[in-house]
């Protein structure tokens, strides 16, 4: 399965909704569909729901880094929403959960935006 | 009357066709792409009956016309001085056009150049420019100039100039994709060669520890890889002991993953504590980062004299003791998250004993995450029921784990650089 990339837009920036294998081949999908948010810029905070992600390789992780370490830059929050079960386990074998701010669902992850 | 101009069409007819076979066997004799297009258009000039004739390449960095070949009195000053940008000239817009024109008189054409005429002296008369296509796409074109007998070209000459180009346009494509053929076999050869400078920055031998016993494994999936493992001599009493895992695979990795050896190396030294050396490394990475790259990374610090570690895990996967009683101990060790993601991270470290008997199991994602042809994992399970009845000691150990891994992915290629480390004190 490829991966499905949605991206919406809500009051104080954009939802990110990908579904499929975050890898090696599907990652720079991934990150071109992220480097059009940030070439936009403007928005005070980034989503990524990651609900749909049956597969996440440390590509995939790499490419969450890189939009995290751009968020910063930019002076947004990248939240994450709705881990799968799959991207919660690579998380907690890698220990990220301390890296990054992850929320149960997007009504948490709007709070106080 | 009407007879002999029937036979003359003929005979010239039979000599065009002989033409068109004589330079088939031109192209399909050699791939040397100078020498073939020369006596193409050497012959087309000839058989065509013309005073000039040129070849010209579109140059795909600039995308620009170049003149690859220009027979005639003016020839090489051509070759030497003019470049054409697409829809400048004749040659130009028909490159851009892709579409072949013949002109009785250059010189009423609105976009005849009358410059390189005037440059060298040579009045141009009569024409004929033809795109070089391979499918729609056009990659050059050809031209013949001004009719020897002093008549214009007509539609016969037209027609059989396209029929030579478009021979002239396979010879182009032949050798361009014969070029390609010889790039890519240099880069496997560059990339054999890389395998084996890679494999020069691992230990190239066991640490020689007193009564301690060291055996390493270490396979990329690619011909390099992002997986590396160290022995470091400290002291006498010392011996540090790297593993790690940086992000994606091959090439990236593999550059990451040489930095980040000789850093590790250095801070080994220069920190006082294993923590305290992977946040400077931390540091230093977070520092430098690109795309996110990352690494996972855990140290140990073996003091022989005492059999204590000290271990600092930063996102990597727990290393495994197998007790001498034969039981495993999963050792989710201090540490913090993986190395290069966030500057300034805390990460923290902690002791454990090793007993004479003991055997600790280092390893990288590439050997638990291992697949078969059914797209199974080889997972922990498989792992760790080979770990209870295997060995005893770090190399049995090793070799069955290898073994056992190899038999599960059959001849499923490898997905993942597979590494493992295994140390222990001897009973």
């Amino acid at each position: 399965m490829k991966v499905e990339i949605t991206t919406q837009k809500f009051g104080a920036g954009s939802i990110l909704l990908i579904k499929g294998d975050v890898d090696m081949n599907s990652s720079p999908d991934v990150r071109s569909s992220l480097d059009e948010i940030f070439k936009q810029g403007g928005a005070k905070a980034l989503l990524i729901n990651l609900s749909g992600v049956r597969y996440m390789d440390s590509s995939g992780i790499a490419t969450l880094v890189e939009a995290m370490q751009n968020c910063m830059k930019q002076g947004m929050k990248l939240r994450l929403v709705e881990l799968s079960p799959p991207v919660r386990d690579v998380f907690e074998l890698a220990r990220l959960s301390s890296i990054f701010e992850i929320f149960a669902n997007t009504g948490e992850a709007q709070a106080g935006l | 009357m009407e007879n002999t101009n029937n036979i003359e069409r003929l005979s010239q007819k039979v000599k065009r066709l002989h033409t068109l076979i004589e330079v088939n066997e031109i192209i399909s004799s050699s791939l040397e792409i100078d020498t073939i297009l020369e006596n193409v258009m050497t012959i087309s000039k000839k058989v065509m009956n013309a005073d000039a004739s040129s070849l010209m390449r579109i140059d795909e960095k600039t995308n620009e016309l170049i003149y690859q070949v220009a027979q005639g009195s003016v020839g090489e000053k051509l070759k030497k001085e003019v470049r054409l940008k697409m829809g400048q000239g004749i040659a130009g817009t028909v490159a851009e056009e892709g579409k072949p024109l013949l002109l009785e008189d250059a010189y009423t054409h609105p976009k005849f150049f009358r410059g390189n005429d005037e440059a060298t002296g040579y009045r141009t008369k009569s024409m004929i420019t033809v795109p070089l296509k391979v499918g729609n796409r056009v990659t050059g074109v050809a031209q013949v100039i001004n009719r020897l007998d002093g008549k214009p070209f007509d539609q016969d000459d037209l027609e059989l100039f396209i029929s030579l180009s478009s021979m002239a346009a396979i010879a182009l494509e032949n050798a361009k994709m014969h070029q390609k053929i010889l790039d890519k076999q240099r880069l496997v050869k560059d990339m054999e060669f890389a395998r084996t400078v890679q494999e020069s920055f691992l230990p190239q031998q066991a640490p020689d520890v007193k009564s301690y016993r060291f055996s390493a494994h270490y396979t990329p999936a690619l011909e390099v890889g992002g997986d590396f493992y160290d022995f470091i001599y400290l002291d006498q009493n010392r011996t540090g002991i790297v593993i790690g895992d940086v992000s994606g695979k091959g090439v990236p990795a593999a550059l990451y993953m040489a930095k980040l050896g000789s850093d590790m190396r250095t801070l080994a030294f220069t920190e006082r504590v294993p923590a305290q050396a992977l946040m400077k490394l931390n540091d230093l990475l977070a520092g430098r980062s690109r795309r996110g790259m990352f690494a996972t990374l855990l140290y140990i610090e073996l003091d022989a004299s005492t059999g204590t570690m000290t271990l600092s895990n930063a996102g990597h996967l727990p290393p495994i003791i197998k007790k001498a009683d034969g039981s495993l101990v999963k050792l989710e060790t201090a540490g913090g998250a993986p190395l290069g993601m966030l500057p300034g991270m805390k990460l923290f470290q902690e002791e454990a004993k090793l007993e004479p008997g003991d055997t600790v199991i280092l390893y990288t994602d590439g050997i638990v995450e291992a697949m078969n042809a059914k797209e199974e994992l080889y997972g922990y399970e498989r792992f760790e029921t080979l770990l209870k009845k295997s060995g005893p000691g770090p190399s049995a150990l090793k070799e069955a784990i290898i073994a056992d891994v190899n038999r599960f992915t059959g001849l499923s290629p490898q997905h993942d650089d597979m590494t493992l480390v295994c140390f222990g004190a001897a009973k």
